[in-house]
């Protein structure tokens, strides 16, 4: 097991630059998701790391050790490939013991260690399978094993799981978690799919155009972005544009087309440029009937908009309504299925300002 | 599954009766395959005549002496070490460039592949002679080789084993990288990227992963060369100049020249047991090799 240290990695492909400059640093033990849209250089990150690739600048280090120009074969990895890469002309036993081999260990070492791995990720019985004849979750599996029976110094994963079907994936997502704890092995995980990374990783690296945009806890990442982009990847945001005219503690006060608002956002990158943009994500906003005014109107730094309710769409655990606040402003919310609201209905949304968060406008130029 | 499977085709048939699709097919290979081969081999069992290439009189004389001579059996011996080797040569030639036309980025694939295949719309004839012109007494290799004093006397190039080697290895070479592509184009970059990865270096990824997959592509690729060179007639008469002597110049030189059908049927008989024998002994060793390839 060993720390992972990637510092100023660049990768070129004619013009296009994969990677910008990257730095990332992954703790031992720890699973890091690699999360972004396709395109956005999570896959040439992890195939940089893996030796697939050479970086045009940069260096990786695992631990102390300089592997930025090994070969793949001397790195000490675990890869698990997309579609598993099972060899298929090997049994699953053959697939399992190929990294021993090629470590040249002995054949009763390579049989007991081959055993006791396919018990752990529970495909005893199976040994004689060839890939062909096991499920998409056994195959998936198999290439984990197969990647952890040669006790590799870093794990990684790329879209490991893209190939399941729905309700498979989402139970791997917890075993594949579990397994990664158990093992205690450094982990870097490729994905496009935030209910994926949230579930799995230790930390988030939100990646767009080969950069991080933030590396941090997936509570933080999802309340606390950095970048409207990080913001608009991540679950669904309400963006109202608007600019600072004040502070008030730790709030910022903002002046936008549909009022002045509050809210809270990172303070060391702001100040220079008040253009904002504030993140309001729909479960925030609490509706009600616009006469009413409940308990909570006491609380002065709330923010209150006036709307009318423009559509309602039931989704079982919520509901999702569309509230035009302004002319042309139309905000979503998502809340109880058992509020008596109706299509134009007029109502009041009303957020607090800790459950907002203003990011830098999308003009401004994001580090 | 297999009831679905059973019940849709039975439909179908019903319905559309899709096997007349292929009687023409059928017809064409009857009449223009099946028919003459059936005669060809009638004809191996006919008395040769006097005056008309054969008599209606049955007889095994076609055979005995054609197995009882020896410069035939060397002929066919010869022939099929023709066949062995070309496939050989173009499989260790074929192989690499095959690797790297499977490899290539699509737009490079698609030059590759025209480069590959345009010496095909050119004629064997040409291609032959074109080897001629390089290879002969006086031709392109042995005036350089003359001039910068490497073999006074000049290489023997042509009109030999060596010349037939050079033109059909050149000729079926296509064959094979088109065989062993395919194969190659359907083995995922991954599994040599998995390999590397648990430790194999490129070379052990190559011959653990790469090869083993790439077996139905040789067997294919091996086949058909094997055939092809086996049967070649024009380049063997062109880069041979009559001196190398294969199974089917005996075959066209007994029927036209000697005028007997009946022998010329029996030796054609012979080389096509002797290909399928030697077709046979390959299916069973490809057949050890790939096993666990195929469900």
């Amino acid at each position: 097991m060993s720390a992972i240290a990637l510092t100023g990695l660049t990768k070129r492909f004619g013009s296009v630059v994969a990677v910008d400059d990257l730095n990332l640093d992954v703790h031992n033990g720890e699973l890091v998701a690699l999360l972004g849209p396709s395109g956005c250089g999570k896959t040439t990150t992890l195939r940089l790391i893996a030796g697939f690739e050479l970086p045009d600048a940069g260096e990786i280090d695992f631990d102390d050790r300089r592997v930025t120009e090994l070969q793949p074969e001397r790195r000490n990895i675990g890869m698990v490939f997309q579609n598993y890469a099972l060899f298929p002309h090997m049994t699953v036993a053959e697939n399992v013991a190929f990294g021993l081999e090629m470590r040249k260990e002995a054949t009763p070492t390579i049989r007991s260690r081959v055993t006791t791995t396919l018990a752990k990720v529970q495909l005893t019985g199976l040994e004689g399978r060839y890939p062909r004849q096991l499920s998409g979750g056994q195959q998936q599996r198999a290439a984990l094993a197969r990647a952890l029976v040669v006790a590799p110094d870093v794990l990684l994963l790329d879209e490991p799981l893209a190939n399941l079907d729905a309700k498979l994936r989402e139970e791997m997502r917890f075993y594949v978690r579990s397994l990664q704890q158990e093992v205690g092995i450094t982990t870097i995980y490729v994905t496009h799919d935030q209910a994926e990374a949230m579930v799995i990783a230790d930390r988030i690296a939100v990646m767009f155009n080969g950069k991080i945009h933030q590396l941090a806890a997936p509570q933080e990442i999802y309340n606390r972005p950095h970048t409207w982009m990080v913001a608009e990847f991540i679950g669904l945001t309400n963006f109202i544009e608007g600019n600072i005219v004040g502070r008030e503690g730790r709030l910022f006060v903002i002046d936008t087309a549909i009022g002045t608002l509050r809210c809270e956002g990172a303070t060391t990158v702001t100040d220079a440029k008040p253009e904002r943009l504030i993140a309001v994500r729909p479960e925030a906003i609490q509706l009600s009937q616009r006469a009413g005014g409940g308990p909570r109107s006491s609380d002065p730094t709330m923010n209150r908009l006036q709307g009318v309710v423009r559509a309602r769409a039931f989704l079982g655990n919520l509901v999702d309504y569309r509230v035009e606040v302004a002319s042309g402003v139309v905000l979503r919310v998502q809340g109880d299925p058992h509020a008596p609201l109706a299509v134009d209905d007029a109502v009041e949304a009303a957020f607090q300002p800790r459950s907002t968060w203003s990011v830098p406008a999308r003009e401004e130029r994001v580090r | 599954m297999v009831g679905a499977g059973t019940r849709g085709a039975g439909t179908l048939t019903r319905r559309g009766r899709p096997w007349f699709l292929i009687v023409p097919a059928l017809a064409v290979v009857v009449v223009f395959f099946v028919l003459p081969y059936a005669n060809l081999v009638a004809m191996s069992f006919l008395t040769p005549g006097k005056a008309e290439p054969y008599v209606s009189v049955p007889t095994l004389g076609n055979y005995t002496s054609a197995l009882g001579d020896a410069f035939q059996w060397w002929i066919l011996w010869r022939t099929l070490k023709l066949g062995f080797l070309t496939t050989l040569f173009t499989l260790l030639l074929g192989y690499p460039l095959a690797y790297n036309l499977a490899r290539a980025s699509s737009r490079t694939k698609g030059m590759l592949l025209v480069l590959l295949l345009s010496p095909l719309l050119v004629g064997v004839v040409i291609r032959s002679f074109g080897w001629m012109v390089l290879l002969a007494d006086n031709g392109l290799i042995n005036s350089v080789v003359k001039h910068w004093g490497l073999a006074p006397l000049g290489l023997k190039l042509m009109y030999n084993e060596f010349g037939v080697l050079v033109g059909t290895v050149h000729i079926y070479l296509p064959f094979m990288v088109l065989s062993l592509s395919g194969a190659l184009q359907n083995i995922p970059p991954d599994l040599e990227l998995a390999a590397r990865s648990l430790g194999a270096s490129s070379t052990m990824a190559f011959w653990r992963i790469v090869f083993p997959l790439s077996l139905p592509g040789i067997f294919a690729g091996c086949l058909l060369v094997f055939v092809l060179a086996v049967s070649s007639y024009v380049i063997p008469v062109l880069l041979g100049g009559f001196k190398v002597i294969t199974t089917p110049l005996l075959v066209v030189q007994t029927a036209v020249d000697v005028h007997n059908w009946p022998s010329a049927a029996a030796q054609a008989v012979i080389l096509f047991a002797a290909s399928l024998a030697c077709i046979g002994l390959y299916f069973r060793l490809m057949n050890r090799a790939m096993r666990g390839l195929s469900a």
